[in-house]
């Protein structure tokens, strides 16, 4: 299929999202929600399944714990491709496990040669589970932590070369961490193995002024520096299925529809960010 | 430089005790903002009755501490904060809201009946066929999603008011001790109150009893209950899922 832009899924939205009929309109999961024996929310994803393309977007396997996936997890994410038939299965550059503890976050971590071949061993297993590849996202970092040997771009790019797995390119992510920490987000981006792209995803940030940090809180309508970024880098390397990502202060349902047909419209080498407002307006 | 997993456990712990004497401080302080609002909400969203009940101050306050005493040791977040009912049962400030943690437990049991397994129901009409004496020697097996509980204070009555009711709808409770019995009979969970000793009933069916052992000890601990009716709305709302007739 042409690569085309889709929204993340919230139950909040199921009613909207089912009677959606824009072309190519597809939806993300967080597998983690739908771990579950049975009841109104595995329901709900059979039925967005039927209507639409399925992305499943993993958030909890803690690809860069220095251990193995958890088993028992790792099955769970398993059954829930089983169930949602993906077309595309991510996970994240980050650790969220220690100690038997399980936190609701995506951690960062030395890009040590150890740390490269420990993930590259772990999204080994987790491709060899589900028989397929999957996608790496780019984290949000804040502040520079002491002992990294690899830029983070060289440790992804080496993460494709032994793996194959894809990489999941947050644009957001990559201008959050190049303001936190002062580098330059277009090379960043230009330094990513473009082959290996798989998937683009477009959030929202959150100034916390007190810090000096931008913060990635999904909270927030995708700013324009990330639209600018975006549309270079798919004008660069090609179309690439975009996820409007929002999963906190959720606006009514078209409002995200409105930032999902303007990353839409820059797929089909349409309109630019500017002439989209006028085209809204104009009906 | 400390290896990987040196380094994950010390940030972790200091991002679970919320010490910051690490150099790594300011990213420790960031994540540890978003792990505690990732928590207190799934918490929040788990025990929507509670939350309601207290108002939104009191119950993060409340979540803060709860979570600094059970970080989640999975990542589904879905069914966290089992130990929710038990924490504000003991919680000092609570102690003025005897029914807030009975209200909890019903909240748990929600969630419990929202995920369990998808399974048939059992309906009246396939008992229909039975002679007496067969229904009596026979089991029932529960539904996966039916859960029931004892509660105190009123609980019952308090939750199913905030969970239903409309704003301006008067409230008057006993505080008598209620049966409630939460099911999923039709994709949503249904709810509805119960005698103390049907849920006596339920529970000797759960533990595998056959019916007419079942029907006999809640009998005894309560003459007054009409067994009939008891058994016609569990089987209406769904409760359970197979009947097995004795072997021979």
């Amino acid at each position: 299929m042409n690569p085309t832009a889709g929204l993340g899924f919230r139950p909040e939205y199921f009613e909207h999202a089912l009677a959606c009929a824009r072309a190519g309109q597809w939806y993300e999961i967080h597998a983690e929600n739908y771990m579950v024996d049975g009841g109104p929310r595995l329901a709900m994803l059979e039925a967005l399944r039927g209507a639409f393309p399925i992305s499943v977007h993993g958030v909890g396997l803690s690809l860069a714990a220095d251990c193995d996936p958890d088993a028992a997890h790792l099955a769970r994410l398993c059954q829930v491709a089983r169930r949602a038939e993906p077309f595309l299965i991510s996970e994240h550059l980050a650790w969220s496990t220690f100690d038997g503890f399980s936190v609701p976050d995506l951690l960062p971590f030395p890009r040590t040669h150890a740390a490269l071949a420990r993930i590259a061993n772990n999204i080994d297993i987790v491709q060899n589970a589900l028989r397929r590849r999957i996608l790496i996202e780019n984290p949000s970092l804040y502040v520079q932590l002491p002992g990294h040997e690899l830029a983070e771009c060289d440790f992804l790019a080496e993460l494709v070369r032994r793996t194959g797995c894809g990489l999941l390119v947050d644009v957001n992510n990559v201008y959050v961490s190049s303001r936190n920490l002062g580098f330059d987000a277009s090379e960043y981006l230009a330094a990513l193995p473009s082959a290996a792209i798989g998937e683009i995803h477009l959030a929202g940030h959150t100034v916390d002024a007190r810090a000096g940090l931008l913060i990635d809180t999904h909270d927030a309508p995708v700013t324009e520096p990330v639209w600018h970024l975006y549309t270079a880098l798919i004008e660069r390397i090609g179309p690439r299925p975009t996820l409007i990502e929002r999963d906190d202060n959720l606006p009514a349902f078209d409002e995200l529809m409105e930032e999902r047909e303007r990353a839409h419209a820059a797929l089909r080498g349409g309109p630019s960010s500017h002439d989209y407002a006028e085209l809204a307006v104009n009906g | 430089m400390a290896d990987l997993a040196s380094f994950q456990r010390a940030f972790g712990r200091a991002l679970l005790d919320g010490s910051s004497a690490l150099p790594f401080a300011t990213a420790v302080a960031i994540h540890r903002n978003t792990v505690m609002k990732g928590l207190i909400d799934a918490l929040a969203a788990n025990y929507p009755t509670v939350a309601q009940l207290v108002g939104e101050d009191w119950f993060r306050a409340c979540a803060l501490e709860y979570v600094g005493r059970y970080p989640t040791r999975s990542p589904v977040l879905a069914v966290y904060g089992a130990e929710f009912p038990h924490f504000l049962a003991q919680f000092p400030p609570a102690g003025e809201l005897p029914y807030l943690a009975e209200v909890a437990r019903i909240d748990r049991m929600w969630v419990e009946a929202h995920t369990s397994a998808d399974a048939t129901v059992l309906t009246a009409a396939s008992l229909a066929r039975l002679a007496p004496d067969a229904l009596a020697a026979g089991r029932m097996t529960l539904h996966p999603a039916a859960r029931f509980a004892t509660v105190r204070h009123s609980a019952a009555t308090i939750w199913i008011h905030h969970r239903t009711a409309r704003a301006n709808d008067a409230l008057t409770v006993t505080g008598d001790e209620e049966g409630i019995l939460l099911t999923r009979p039709r994709g949503a969970v249904e709810h509805t109150t119960v005698a103390c000793s049907a849920v006596a009933l339920l529970e000797q069916l759960r533990a595998g009893t056959t019916l007419a052992v079942a029907v006999a000890a809640a009998l005894e601990a309560d003459a007054d209950l009409d067994v009939t009716s008891t058994l016609a709305r569990a089987l209406a709302a769904g409760a359970f899922t197979q009947f097995s007739e004795m072997q021979s």
